[in-house]
């Protein structure tokens, strides 16, 4: 083994970290959506058909390298979001039937990204 | 650890400092807008918390947040609700520090900033615009 041979080991290491940890940010962030999670304090969604949980749990995809998106076209996802009236009528969480999940897990899940990508990288690197 | 109600205290002392004539709708409190007039509802969430120091009576990091709607009656135009919201925004500039009662400093924090939703008419006789402000203190732990 070469000193120049170590050295591209060592990047092909870095780098496989470097992804690995990318990926199962990706997944955090899917689960703090969907289901909610303790590292962004996200409640996730509610539930009654599972339509809108399962548009987070699923629509993620790579449309980059390094670049990842996810997001819903459910038009009630807002009123969610951000608590507001469904059809003008009560707000969502006045309404709220579902024993799981509630509101502002977007805007947690955002505030929640560093915590996100410590906790991976500390399982990633050991 | 950061003590919520103090938090929320601190948050609503500042709030109500804000420039103009409107109501406050308080999170579980009985509220009934008033026709014509503006107004803000508030929710606080607690956020995360992290132990970052080590040991005993290591300082813990939470991030609250606090998810404010304003309500400005519409009919007015676009510019009087723009307007109200950027009077909020600007009491609440990232790297503002509002110290609590219990001397604890509660920032608003620069990444993410404060977070807008969209202007919308959501229910009759108001235009909403929801805006979320995420927020960072450090305090020692209690053990």
């Amino acid at each position: 083994m070469t000193f120049s041979a170590d050295l591209k080991a060592f990047a092909a290491k870095v780098e496989g970290r470097q992804r690995e940890i990318f990926v199962r940010s990706t997944q955090e962030i899917t689960r703090s959506m969907a289901e909610g999670s303790e590292l962004t304090g996200a409640p996730g969604q509610p539930v009654d058909t599972a339509a809108l949980r399962t548009d987070w749990a699923t629509n993620g995809a790579f449309t980059e390298q390094w670049v990842w998106e996810t997001g819903t076209n459910k038009d009630y996802a807002e009123a969610i979001e951000y608590d507001l009236p469904v059809n003008g009528g009560a707000k969502f969480s006045e309404i709220q039937k579902s024993p799981v999940g509630g509101t502002h897990s977007r805007a947690a899940t955002i505030a929640g990204w560093q915590n996100i990508v410590n906790h991976v990288a500390g399982e990633v690197v050991g | 650890m950061l003590n919520h109600t103090n938090a929320l205290t601190g948050l609503r002392t500042r709030l109500l400092t804000l420039a103009g004539t409107w109501d406050f709708a308080k999170e579980n409190e009985q509220f009934t807008p008033t026709i014509g007039r503006a107004y803000i509802e508030e929710e606080y969430s607690p956020g995360p918390s992290n132990q970052r120091g080590v040991g005993p009576l290591g300082t813990v990091e939470t991030l609250p947040q606090y998810h404010l709607k304003l309500h400005t009656p519409e009919g007015l135009g676009v510019t009087a609700a723009q307007t109200f919201r950027d009077a909020l925004l600007a009491l609440f500039p990232p790297r503002l520090a509002i110290t609590l009662s219990d001397s604890t400093a509660l920032q608003v924090r620069t990444s993410p900033g404060p977070m807008l939703g969209p202007m919308k008419r959501y229910k009759p006789g108001w235009i909403t615009s929801p805006v979320t402000l995420s927020l960072w203190a450090l305090t020692p732990n209690s053990h």
